[in-house]
């Protein structure tokens, strides 16, 4: 037989037995009582002992067993406490024997001794009877002083030993002849213990609790040893050994668990199998006299015959290995050990796996490992990288190519060329005021086409300078062979691109715009290949002093140039008028010559390159740069994102990464630089919030509520008081983080001067330089921590660290909070406390 | 690279199943078979000390997960012994010991499982306070701790059922942040800025649930849910990730960082690298329809040339570590 079957009875079932040869199975429930022949697996009724009848307390069975010497005698446990007796030999149409009344409630469990036609029952009025089937006698008493008895069972071992486990979580053994007292009891656990059962072989007896937990014992003359304890899930119902398995057991549980499951005691934390099937709980289990087949029924009435083949195995879907990389680039690895090496080969898994399921369900044990990048060298490590890039950028308060300067050396000095590239491409693109000239053109010169040529059509939008060009001279191959979104590799190794040949090509020459068409050519030029050493002086750019005068003669025949938008004007205020110039002298004498050049030789639109490089690096992984480079750029940025490419969702999404990442690294003070540069007003507001914290009385540990050192409920001034001369600080008070001791500045920093102790000389002194000290101010019993403020207790000439508040901890005490070890505060003293 | 080994004696009584560092890389938590969860925390000098170990559940203890510190030290484990727990490191002030009198407590027990819980994740901080529990019939549910001072209210919000039985969830995380205008989703007429956020947002949080079913024929084993907070439910990605039949043991989103694109990684018998990128559609989905999506396969690694059962990616998401019953980690760089 293979495979599980299940046949559904009417009624839930509470019991089943099985017969001396287990080719029989009896089943008692409260309104059933069938006795079916096992056949291959499958179930055929044989008997309905029970009847119809719905009303006899007698037929409400809670248990059933069966004779193990004669086959043809049975018995059943009422919730009446009837125990009756039933003989399958009987001709008559009821086969009841006998009817016991002895128990006054409801009988828990009854048991046949193995050869003796003694019946063993227990109940809830808390005694036990034992009666025999040869006298017509109601039997022996045994009055166990304990609460309900729940399971009794003959020992298999000796013939006058008994088990019975109470509702208190008693153990106690019985010999059938004293009648008086049991001959040893134990508490074996703290609660109810539902169940037991004697182990075929050893001198061991199994207890299920409601506890959950699984208890076996060692039966020794003096005193049960407990030899394994199995934590199941739930309260434990019944226990059965599993038979020639002598470590295993099967166990049901009382709630929440309908499986049947089995355990082994060598590793008594995850079951071996899982029986599934039933949908309520399994109220009785029978192994057959194979360690392979169980039945089972439960309260869903059905009477289940499991297969251990068809069983799940929880233990294979664990996984016996972990994983994890943590922001440092350290690897945590756990694993099962003495895995048996497996050889490389390409054998499908299910094979082998299969083979060494058994052995692997008892290799149980698991190291765990911590795999530590090495620090040095530092290649390889994009962690590392991230940190000093961090450290070392600088970010604002220098001109934009002092910065850039500076953070391509850094990238250099690390040996990171490509950003280190990206930087100065970015240096050279907007230090030249080659870009600045840009921007009014870019405004300008639509109005211009209008001007001279009418068939331009304006849509109202500004066409972006190389559309137009492309329009307008599509008989230029050359122009047309122009990748409009230039690659950088390209134009590096692109060795064509040369000044003729891009710009002037057999076009003819304006000898009045020769020179400023040059300057422009030579910057697009250093601009495709960056010739570092072409070094571009902005005086190169500055026009002859005539170009402004002709501007306002233009300015009057054309609507005047608007200005850019918002904030593009002060950075570039004294070059603003200078680029339009140009366009203005030579459109004056040449204007259809000039219309078309200055079409047609499109300024190279910069800010499609910038972004594409910021979303490749932030594609890679490597979101610091763009960043790094979106913050450098500060107003200019506008540039790049005036253009749909670079959305401002996903400046943001940058941005927010970085601050996450920098709060990883503990690198508050450049989380903060972060957010206090950023332009987007949501991670603008980042340290504006929870940056309050409440001081509580170090005594009652209420919220301050006037001032900061004197508790108004329990007036005790104690956590405010300076340890060098014992007075109330009143005003700053400085402590250590570690032990919390501390006192007014003066006292604190002088005594900093020659000692390193605690002058509390509670020898924490390894621990002030590491928490730093903190600074209050007690006239206020709360204060806000205005954002980003850095740096006072450094002038001060004491450590200091920075605060980061937790969103958590703002809501706590502040006493309570450097007492939160376990919290990771870092403090920022603000300005405005002194 | 270069690593050095370091072993912790971590004397669980059983295998362990799972380790999880925090946030910043300086604790780590160990649960096992045992039923015990280990806290462990480095010190200066990088030793790892047992900081704290405890029975947590009454079943084997299947993952453990680290929520982001804002909400202060707490962990979540779930178990064979279907549930899910929430525990937070208090200090007892009354025991000022070696230990800092630092104690976990319970905060909560989440019981709404039938079956075992096969794993727990928080949500991405931007989403708010939220635990997510895969069982293994198959049930994903979330829950949301509605006031973060108070971890022992976390209400059932929602369930999704697969129909197979999960080993595995993950979340993309990524760093926009719209969970505020939710509130007054309402009137969102009134607040042209937060449409826009609605419309512009960059990802739609996703969720990945693995399947460890070995029945090829069941159908694929990784299956993508969207979750639309404005409507606060989940709904399948159209087309979900092919041809991975087998069974999937773990299963991990890459931090996106700002990428266009999510990255995922699949532990089945072999690594596999999945790219999800939502196909930009601009258009305003009130109506709580799914979004498109194109997933692609970028990579697959046979080298462990068996069942492999772990993948974890570095912060940056640009290396991978697998594990596999080879016995080896091996770390792939894209």
């Amino acid at each position: 037989m293979s495979t599980s079957t299940f046949i559904k009875i009417d009624g839930p079932l509470m019991s089943l037995e099985l017969n001396k040869e287990k080719n029989k199975v009896a089943v008692a429930g409260r309104r059933a009582f069938k006795i079916f022949s096992i056949d291959d697996g499958t179930f055929i009724e044989d008997i309905d002992l029970r009847g119809t009848d719905t009303v006899n307390l007698n037929y409400s069975f809670t248990d059933v067993t069966w004779n193990l010497k004669e086959e043809n005698i049975l018995a059943t446990a009422s919730t009446n406490g009837a125990v009756i007796t039933w003989n399958l030999n009987k001709n008559h149409h009821s086969k009841q024997d006998r009817v016991f009344l002895d128990h006054k409630r409801t009988v828990n469990r009854i048991g046949f001794h193995s050869f003796e036609p003694w019946l063993i029952s227990c109940s809830q009025d808390s005694t036990i009877r034992c009666f025999d089937l040869r006298t017509r006698e109601s039997g022996r008493i045994f009055k166990s002083n304990t609460e309900s008895i729940r399971d009794v069972k003959f020992s298999p071992h000796s013939m006058n030993t008994f088990a019975a486990v109470s509702e208190n979580g008693a153990l106690q053994l019985w010999d059938i002849r004293k009648q008086d007292k049991f001959f040893l009891q134990y508490a074996a656990h703290a609660e109810p213990i539902f169940s037991c059962d004697w182990h075929p072989d050893c001198q061991w007896i199994a207890t299920g609790s409601r506890d959950k937990s699984i208890k076996v014992w060692e039966v020794t003359p003096t005193k049960p040893v407990l030899k394994y304890v199995v934590n199941t899930i739930a309260s434990v119902g019944r226990v059965k050994w599993r038979p020639m398995r002598k470590y295993q057991l099967a166990s049901t549980a009382l709630v929440v668990d309908w499986n049947v499951n089995i355990w082994d005691l060598k590793r008594p934390y995850i079951p071996f199998a899982c029986f599934t099937g039933h949908k309520d709980i399994v109220s009785d289990i029978a192994w057959r006299s194979d360690p392979k087949t169980i039945l089972s029924t439960s309260r869903d009435s059905l009477l289940i015959y499991h297969v251990i083949s068809d069983a799940m195995r929880p233990a294979n879907n664990a996984n016996p290995q972990a994983v994890f990389v943590n922001c440092k680039g350290d690897i945590a690895y756990s694993h099962r050990l003495n895995i048996s090496t497996v050889t490389k080969s390409k054998i499908p898994n299910l094979l082998r796996r299969s083979t060494q399921l058994k052995a692997e369900f008892n290799q149980n044990t698991s190291q765990l490992n911590i795999f530590s990048l090495n620090k040095y060298p530092i290649a390889e490590n994009s962690n590392d990288y991230f940190i000093q890039f961090a450290m070392q950028y600088i970010l604002s308060g220098k001109s934009i190519i002092e910065i850039c300067e500076h953070n391509s050396s850094i990238a250099k000095g690390l040996g990171r060329y490509n950003i280190s590239f990206v930087w100065d491409v970015i240096k050279q693109i907007f230090s030249t005021n080659f870009f600045e000239c840009e921007e009014p053109v870019q405004n300008e010169e639509p109005e211009i086409i209008i001007a001279d040529r009418e068939e331009t059509d304006d849509d109202g939008e500004i066409p972006t300078e190389l559309a137009v060009a492309l329009e307008i001279d599509d008989e230029l191959p050359e122009l047309l062979s122009y990748d409009p979104k230039p690659q950088m590799d390209e134009l590096i190794t692109d060795p064509c691109i040369t000044i003729g040949d891009f710009l002037f090509g057999d076009q003819e020459m304006d000898p009045l715009s020769l020179d400023y068409d040059n300057c422009e050519n030579l910057c697009l030029g250093m601009n495709g290949v960056f010739i570092d050493k072409f070094d571009l002086d902005e005086n190169d750019w500055n026009l002859p002093s005539e170009a402004f005068a002709l501007r306002h003669e233009i300015k009057e025949s054309s609507p005047p140039p608007e200005l850019l938008p918002n904030s593009l004007g002060p950075f570039y205020p004294e070059k603003t008028p200078v680029p339009p110039v140009k366009f203005i002298k030579s459109g004056k004498e040449q204007i259809p010559l000039h219309v078309k050049w200055s079409q047609r030789l499109p300024r190279w639109n910069s800010s499609e390159l910038i972004v594409e490089t910021l979303e490749h690096h932030a594609n890679d992984g490597d979101f610091q740069t763009a960043v790094c480079v979106l913050l450098v750029l500060g107003e200019r940025r506008r540039y790049l994102t005036k253009s749909p490419l670079l959305d401002e969702v996903i400046q943001e999404q940058w941005l927010l990464s970085y601050i996450d990442m920098l709060n990883r690294y503990k690198l508050w003070n450049i989380a903060t630089e972060v957010i206090q540069l950023s332009w987007i007003s949501n991670v603008n507001q980042l340290n504006q919030h929870s940056t309050t914290i409440r001081s509580s009385c170090g005594k009652c540990r209420r919220t301050l509520v006037r001032s900061g050192w004197l508790c108004d409920r329990c007036h005790s001034t104690s956590a405010s008081i300076c340890c060098i001369c014992h007075n109330v600080v009143k005003g700053l008070f400085i402590w250590c983080q570690g032990c919390t001791h501390g006192g007014h500045l003066i006292h604190i920093q002088s005594w900093l001067r020659n000692n390193r102790l605690c002058p509390a000389g509670c020898s924490r002194s390894g621990r002030t330089t590491q928490c730093g000290w903190f600074g209050r101010w007690m006239r206020q019993s709360s204060f806000t921590y205005p954002s980003g403020q850095l740096l006072v207790m450094e002038a001060c000439g004491i450590p200091t660290c920075w605060l980061h508040v937790e969103m958590k901890l703002c809501c706590l005490g502040l006493l309570t909070v450097f007492l939160r070890g376990s919290a990771r505060i870092y403090f920022q003293s603000s300005a405005s406390f002194l | 690279m270069t690593f050095e080994a370091y072993t912790i004696n971590a004397q669980h009584k059983d295998l362990i199943h799972d380790v999880a560092y925090n946030y910043y890389g300086d604790r780590l938590a160990t649960c096992s078979s045992d039923q015990f969860v280990k806290v462990w925390d480095q010190d200066e000098h990088g030793n790892w000390n047992l900081s704290a170990a405890w029975k947590a559940h009454s079943g084997s203890v299947w993952k453990v997960t680290w929520a982001h510190p804002e909400y202060g030290q707490v962990i979540a484990t779930c178990s064979f012994d279907r549930t899910a727990s929430i525990w937070e490191e208090i200090i007892d002030t009354n025991i000022l010991k070696e230990s800092g009198g630092r104690q976990w407590v319970r905060r909560a027990n989440l019981v709404d499982s039938r079956t075992s819980v096969t794993d727990v994740k928080f949500t991405p901080k931007t989403i708010g306070l939220f635990l997510t529990t895969c069982a293994s019939d198959g049930i994903l549910r979330i829950y949301e701790a509605p006031d973060i001072m108070n971890l022992s209210l976390w209400t059932h919000q929602h369930e999704v059922s697969s129909k197979l039985s999960c080993s595995c969830l993950t979340w993309t995380s990524s760093f926009n942040r719209y969970i505020q205008f939710l509130l007054s989703f309402k009137q969102w007429y009134l607040f042209k800025k937060l449409i826009k956020y609605i419309i512009y947002r960059l990802h739609v949080p996703l969720v990945a649930i693995g399947s460890d079913d070995n029945n090829p024929s069941a159908g694929p084993k990784v299956l993508i849910y969207e979750y639309s907070e404005v409507f606060r439910k989940f709904s399948k990605v159209a087309d979900t990730v092919p041809y991975c039949f087998d069974a999937v043991h773990d299963i991990t989103f890459a931090t996106t960082h700002g990428r266009s694109y999510h990255l995922l990684a699949i532990a089945t018998k072999n690594v596999r690298i999945i790219k999800v990128k939502p196909i930009q559609e601009n258009v305003v989905n009130l109506q709580g329809g799914t979004n498109k999506f194109e997933i692609t396969t970028l990579a697959t690694f046979e080298d462990h040339y068996c069942t492999v059962w772990r993948v974890s990616w570095n912060v940056l998401g640009t290396v991978l570590a697998s594990s596999g019953d080879d016995g080896c980690v091996r770390l792939w760089k894209c």
